[in-house]
């Protein structure tokens, strides 16, 4: 009932592996993970989200505030691996634009260079 | 199927397993059984969240039902009277610095869900949803 959050720098971007939900109980350490990882200098972040399987408005309010920093930093950010219920509530909430989906991560991490 | 809760955002995981054991158990589609975790995660989180001053323990009664062709919802709660329903929809079509970051949870339990009411009952706040098992 937990998110493992993982790091793997390639091509000057970092893939960061999200496996598990995110959720009002956890949502503010997914937060700082990203915002941590922001704040370092990492500007180009590509998620994996092949195991990423829930996500509720907690989780969807940390997301904005990620983007949001990033878009400050410069940086881009890319998902990939997005299964359909995830990526409803991302359309439900508006954000299918601000985070754009490709189909593996050798694309996202070329769309966030 | 009825569940009590403790107001500890601890307790989501429970609340989470038994939504997903008793779906499955009544043969839920798998999105609908995501869709019920997210409006139940939504509404619990609100009312741990919101709902309580005091510091003290209280109890949150979720109950289940399936009826033909849909699931009812009843969440009931004895924090301070509060109507989710009364908040604005957030704006969406905003620039990402616009963007605020609040009133997500209730707009998407509305999406969600084909129905949602609010009543102050006995001191209570209850909540009343329904959602179509059929194809949506």
């Amino acid at each position: 009932m937990d998110i493992t959050i993982t790091e793997n720098r390639r091509d000057g971007a970092v893939v960061v592996g999200l496996r598990g939900r995110v959720h009002g109980g956890n949502a503010d350490t997914f937060e700082e993970r990203l915002v941590g990882l922001i704040e370092a200098g990492e500007h180009r972040l590509a998620l994996d989200c092949t195991g990423f399987d829930y996500v509720s408005s907690a989780g969807v309010r940390a997301m904005i505030v990620v983007a949001k920093k990033l878009k400050d930093a410069g940086g881009k950010i890319a998902l990939f691996g997005v299964n359909q219920n995830v990526s409803d509530v991302l359309d439900i909430t508006g954000l299918l634009d601000i985070f754009p989906m490709y189909e593996d991560e050798d694309a996202a991490v070329k769309a966030v260079r | 199927m009825q569940i009590a809760l403790k107001n500890d955002l601890k307790e989501m995981g429970r609340l989470l397993d038994d939504v997903e054991g008793w779906g499955k158990g009544h043969g839920l589609s798998e999105k609908l059984i995501f869709d019920l975790h997210l409006v139940l995660d939504e509404i619990f989180t609100n009312i741990v969240h919101y709902g309580y001053e005091d510091g003290a323990e209280h109890q949150v009664l979720i109950s289940m039902e399936l009826e033909p062709g849909e699931v009812r919802v009843r969440v009931e709660d004895d924090a301070r009277e509060f109507n989710p329903l009364e908040r604005p929809d957030p704006d969406l079509g905003v620039p990402l610095e616009e963007r605020k970051v609040g009133g997500l949870g209730i707009y998407l339990v509305r999406q969600l869900m084909d129905e949602v009411q609010y009543t102050r009952e006995g001191g209570k706040n209850v909540l009343s949803l329904r959602r179509s098992t059929g194809p949506s």
